[in-house]
């Protein structure tokens, strides 16, 4: 049948199974906006404020439902706008496809009117991208793009698409998507080899990542823990990964590890990494990292092993094929006398401590009291994201929704955007701070258009917290930049919108005002008050060991 | 050890394909030495030699790394001791008549050709493998050059295996 490039587009999109995507029109883009006018009653559009929020929305959604997000952007600053959303996608592996506008092709290369090379731009970041030069390539390029999204380790793609490709005519037939499996199983040596070392190991500790989610491992990680009876840390992708409620959670590893993960990583004589990379995040100093340790590195991404550690074995392939089949390989094993020692350990440093729930820990454990296992949390990047990384207890899989990877401040509120849209049956809520949320917090045009009863926590100190923090640490207490003075008041910011907004002033505040903002059912910004000096610890500094560990600071 | 390093790839006929190999290669950190790119018996892939001098291990990473791209449809590590390489000088010399059969016979003793002969210049070209080119630019020397190009390694393995071979391996 002959249709338009757009109607193509448009078209390719459902064979996919695509019923949502995120973006904003303009000139470049106006044949697909028609399109998608046309097929209004099969595709949602939702509309944002920018297109950096449709690029983390669509982020979002893809993270949170596990299918692929899609955005939309005209030509020109539309496309550059998406950049930052497409890098995030990019380092966290979640599978985005963009679709950008451009100029038509005659204009192409002459610096027109909001030209922009995006496929030059976007190299780095994409797994792929292409720029579609002929009509009859393009239903092709758009399956290909979906294909490459979503195979072996997933990322972002992007699709650039001149304006003149949109309006040509070419036939159009339905295809079934397919994606053949390229990855090759692992061998049965290599499996073999893996059980042997795991049954050799009086130490063993899981180092969980991002992958285990995004290859729907849990279960299967799960069952492979028990039989190895080996404790679990999750780097901040992999949580949600494996169920914190397991006595063989251990928590998070890294620079703000727990005190269990920390001592674990530092007394192991077994590391098993799976679905991780060994970022300098968590292997704070790449030398001393586990060094008591043989290393066994599971991954999909032929070129992570290796690449920041050197590991003793490794294995290439899907987890969730992989996982059982060592399973299978190892009679249960008991190392409960180790890790039970460091958990007690660790809750007698605790005890010394005093154990002072901070304020955002009590904020958080409120929240989660209103949450339901399977319900979302979405944060933005500073010292909010590593609070409720370490204090909020994740049960499931694509419940916490976090740039991990290139930590964008201003992601939040486009994630909970998209997370909330595909998946309208669930709470979501979006942890913030006042740094990150006045990056993009024009999207709460987004929340009162649509009516997302998402409920915006924004951990308001005042200040830029975590420069303050290692300004504290490391530059002598001088607060360069860190304390802005704004004057926003963000209860009549939510008003203005056309949001409830509400405050928590004090700490006998935070459950009454918690439970009001989740029976609104409504889109609400609540303004949670903490002081500037709430610390996110313990804390590895960078480049050092567990030995370096920071524990208190004023 | 750091050394000079040959990745080999087969990669397909598309715009921009060497602006992502060479992207990728300067972005992880390495430096190019030399790439050559050309059509090969099939039109739908170019075959690319790319000439890195890293350690051995980061040359595998780098592999793995480019064996990632959409494009690249295999690329292998050859040893250089397993390597036919081959690199092209053209050369430039100042080259006045009196000076003209000497050099004639410097340049057959090296398995040179004379290309181009002008008004006070003499241009040459010969074939080889780095050592070789190096050694007759060094006696070039003694003449003046006036300008040269060199095209940069260029390598088939040795024996009878073909880089599609390893399509199966990784």
């Amino acid at each position: 049948m002959e249709m338009t490039g757009a109607q193509i587009i448009v078209n390719c999109l459902l064979e996919q199974g695509v019923d949502t995507v995120f973006g904003y029109p303009g000139g470049s883009v106006l044949n697909i906006y028609d399109a998608l006018y046309e097929y209004r009653g099969k595709i949602k559009h939702v509309l944002t404020a920018h297109e950096q929020g449709a690029a983390h929305a669509a982020d979002g959604y893809a993270r949170s439902t596990g299918k692929t997000g899609v955005c939309i952007a005209t030509s020109g600053p539309g496309a550059t706008n998406l950049v930052t959303g497409i890098a995030t996608a990019y380092m966290d592996s979640s599978p985005v496809v963009a679709i950008t506008g451009n100029v038509p092709l005659a204009l192409l290369g002459r610096d027109s009117f909001q030209e922009v090379d995006i496929t030059g731009i976007t190299l780095p970041i994409t797994k792929h991208n292409f720029i579609v030069k002929d009509i009859r390539d393009l239903a092709d390029i758009v399956r290909e793009a979906f294909r490459i999204a979503n195979t072996g380790r997933k990322g972002p793609v992007l699709i650039d698409v001149p304006k003149d490709i949109t309006a040509a005519k070419w036939e159009y037939e339905f295809k079934e998507p397919r994606y053949a499996n390229v990855l090759r199983q692992a061998s049965e040596d290599s499996i073999e080899k893996a059980a042997e070392m795991i049954k050799a190991a009086k130490r063993p500790l899981i180092y969980a990542g991002g992958g285990v989610v995004s290859s729907g491992a849990s279960e299967e990680l799960v069952r492979f823990a028990e039989a190895a009876d080996a404790p679990v840390c999750c780097s901040i992708m992999g949580l949600g990964g494996f169920p914190a409620s397991t006595p063989l959670f251990l928590g998070m590893i890294g620079m703000h590890a727990s005190c269990e993960s920390a001592r674990a990583t530092n007394e192991c004589d077994l590391l098993i990494a799976v679905g991780a990379r060994f970022s300098d995040r968590v292997a704070v100093n790449r030398t001393e990292f586990a060094k008591k340790a043989k290393i066994i590195h599971i991954d999909i991404d032929p070129a992570e092993i290796g690449k920041n550690v050197s590991v003793d074995h490794d294995i290439v392939g899907d987890l969730k094929d992989i996982l059982p089949r060592i399973t299978a390989k190892i009679e249960p094993q008991n190392h409960k006398e180790w890790y039970g020692d460091i958990v007690i350990k660790c809750a007698e440093e605790r005890a010394k401590e005093g154990e002072s729930m901070a304020d955002p820990a009590h904020v958080i454990g409120t929240v989660r009291s209103l949450m339901r296992d399977g319900d979302i949390v979405v944060t933005d990047v500073g010292q909010h994201q590593m609070w409720v990384a370490q204090y909020y207890k994740f049960e499931k899989p694509r419940t916490f929704i976090s740039s991990g990877g290139l930590g964008t401040m201003g992601f939040g509120l486009g994630a909970a955007i998209g997370a909330k849209t595909g998946n309208p049956e669930k709470r979501v809520v979006l942890f913030t701070g006042d740094g990150s949320f006045h990056m993009n917090i024009n999207e709460l045009v987004t929340l009162a258009s649509y009516e997302l009863p998402i409920v915006v926590v924004v951990m308001n100190n005042t200040v830029l917290g975590m420069v303050r923090q290692w300004q504290k640490l490391f530059y002598g207490k001088r607060f360069s930049q860190s304390a802005p003075e704004r004057k926003t008041d963000f209860v009549k910011v939510a008003e203005g919108y056309g949001l409830d907004g509400m405050r928590i002033s004090c700490a006998g505040e935070v459950e009454s005002v918690l439970r009001r903002a989740f029976e609104l059912n409504r889109p609400v910004v609540v303004d949670c008050r903490i002081s500037p000096d709430c610390n996110v610890l313990p804390m590895i500094p960078p480049g050092g060991g567990v030995d370096k560990i920071i524990v208190e600071m004023e | 050890m750091e050394k000079r390093q040959i990745l080999s790839a087969l990669v397909y006929n598309r715009a921009g394909v060497l602006v992502r190999i060479a992207g990728l290669i300067s972005r992880r950190g390495y430096n190019i030495d030399s790439v050559t790119v050309s059509a090969t018996e099939n039109p739908k892939f170019s075959r690319m030699t790319i000439v890195v001098t890293c350690d051995e291990d980061l040359t595998e990473q780098l592999r793995r790394q480019l064996a990632k791209l959409e494009d690249v449809k295999v690329i292998t590590h050859i040893e250089e001791e397993n390597a036919t390489n081959r690199e092209l000088l053209v050369i430039k010399l100042k080259a006045l008549p009196a000076e003209r059969a000497s050099l004639y016979k410097v340049a057959e003793s090296y398995g040179a050709k004379v290309v181009d002969v002008g008004e006070a210049t003499m241009t040459l070209e010969i074939t080889g493998q780095g050592e070789e080119m190096d050694g007759f630019i060094e006696h070039m020397r003694r003449y003046e050059i006036m300008e040269m190009a060199r095209t940069g390694m260029t390598v088939l393995e040795k024996g009878d295996r073909i880089i599609t071979d390893y399509f199966e391996e990784y």
